[in-house]
């Protein structure tokens, strides 16, 4: 026959701990509940305008409109720039061709080209940033429960629903 | 909420994007380059008429006549043409030989003599000039004895050629008798509206006999 364990020390450890959890239970629900009739209050973003919106986009959209002309514009200057550039000193064997002078006039142009459409991107960017901080609506309060209740009454088939709130 | 600008890193954006660009610029070395027809060169460097070479202005050299190679002159006649002697079968008569047009009007005869016939599959003249595409082109003619046009030298030039020259080749069947090679500037060849109507060239005959 098995030796069973001594049960009388474990009910008396569980019987102190529920005896103290209800014995400061009121104190914790009073500190609880007392906030609970005040109003609340909590900062929100404001919504920025659809005009706002649409102005922010379309600059941004610029941006990266003339990023994306100034890009390929800047890898066509690049081979064209490969194509004609050489290193003093190591002779290429080639002639100067009018091919070659039209290559290496087309990686000018098309640098022009690239740096006035960086530029131009870089200041729609510019402008989509400040364009994004003056339309800033800032935030607002919202505070909620200063409201009365009120009772809402809805018809229904046969009856009606009643409703209304309570705070407490 | 405070938000601010990050100049810094705009800035540092544009110096990437200017940095990028670094390699869109074309960087032609001076002397890389052969001159193009008519002393084509990259706007900030002139052709070396000498070397026929775009160089930076400071080294480039107006043209002179190659050391030796108006020793013919004059031999504008036929009368006063450089005579190479006969042909002998299979052999070369002139080897890279260096002349030089050098002024509007200059012609520059070889006279040479096929004495007798060459056994062989194909025995035939060849000439061949080469000068330089910088400068005004030349024209190379083989002329009979009395000063007729037999053949007139097309571009024979290697795909690849990498010495910035043009060369023109004649290759005839010729019977015996004298001959005449004449080189001159091309007529109505583009010359720089006469800058550069002068050139500098070597000719090579030979007569294979296949």
């Amino acid at each position: 026959m098995r030796a069973m364990p001594a049960k009388g020390p474990r009910l008396v450890a569980i019987a102190l701990a529920v005896g103290c959890a209800l014995a400061s239970a009121p104190a914790r629900a009073q500190d609880y509940f007392a906030g609970a009739g005040e109003p609340i209050s909590f900062e929100v973003d404001r919504p920025r305008s659809r005009s706002d919106k649409i102005l922010i986009a379309s600059l941004f959209g610029g941006s990266v409109l003339f990023a994306g002309v100034g890009l390929l514009f800047h890898l066509d200057s690049r081979d064209k720039s490969d194509a004609v550039s050489t290193s003093a000193g190591k002779h290429t064997g080639k002639v100067y061709t009018v091919d070659l002078d039209d290559a290496r006039r087309g990686a000018l142009r098309s640098r022009n080209v690239t740096i006035a459409s960086y530029a131009v991107s870089g200041g729609f960017l510019v402008g989509t940033f400040i364009a994004y901080l003056i339309t800033d609506p800032g935030r607002e309060r919202i505070t909620v429960g200063e409201e009365p209740a009120r009772l809402s009454v809805q018809p229904t088939a046969g009856g009606a629903l009643v409703g209304t709130w309570w705070r407490f | 909420m405070a938000r601010r600008a990050h100049p810094p890193a705009a800035a540092a954006a544009a110096a990437l994007a200017l940095a990028a660009l670094v390699g869109c610029s074309p960087d032609i070395g001076n002397g890389t380059y052969f001159c193009g027809p008519e002393r084509l060169c990259p706007p900030d460097q002139e052709c070396n008429d000498n070397t026929y070479t775009c160089e930076s202005p400071r080294l480039a050299e107006r043209f002179e006549c190659p050391a030796g190679s108006t020793a013919a002159e004059p031999d504008d006649t036929a009368a006063e043409a450089l005579d190479v002697g006969a042909i002998t079968c299979g052999a070369v008569l002139v080897e890279d030989r260096r002349g030089c047009i050098g002024e509007v009007g200059d012609v520059d005869l070889i006279a040479f003599e096929l004495v007798g016939a060459c056994v062989g599959d194909r025995p035939h003249m060849e000439a061949a000039v080469r000068f330089p595409i910088a400068l005004v082109p030349l024209r190379l003619e083989l002329l009979d004895e009395e000063g007729a046009v037999i053949d007139v030298a097309e571009v024979c030039t290697v795909s690849g050629d990498a010495t910035g020259t043009e060369r023109l080749c004649i290759d005839a069947a010729i019977e015996p008798g004298r001959y005449l090679l004449r080189v001159q500037a091309e007529p109505d060849g583009p010359d720089c509206d006469g800058d550069c109507h002068h050139n500098q060239y070597t000719i090579e005959v030979t007569y294979p006999l296949a």
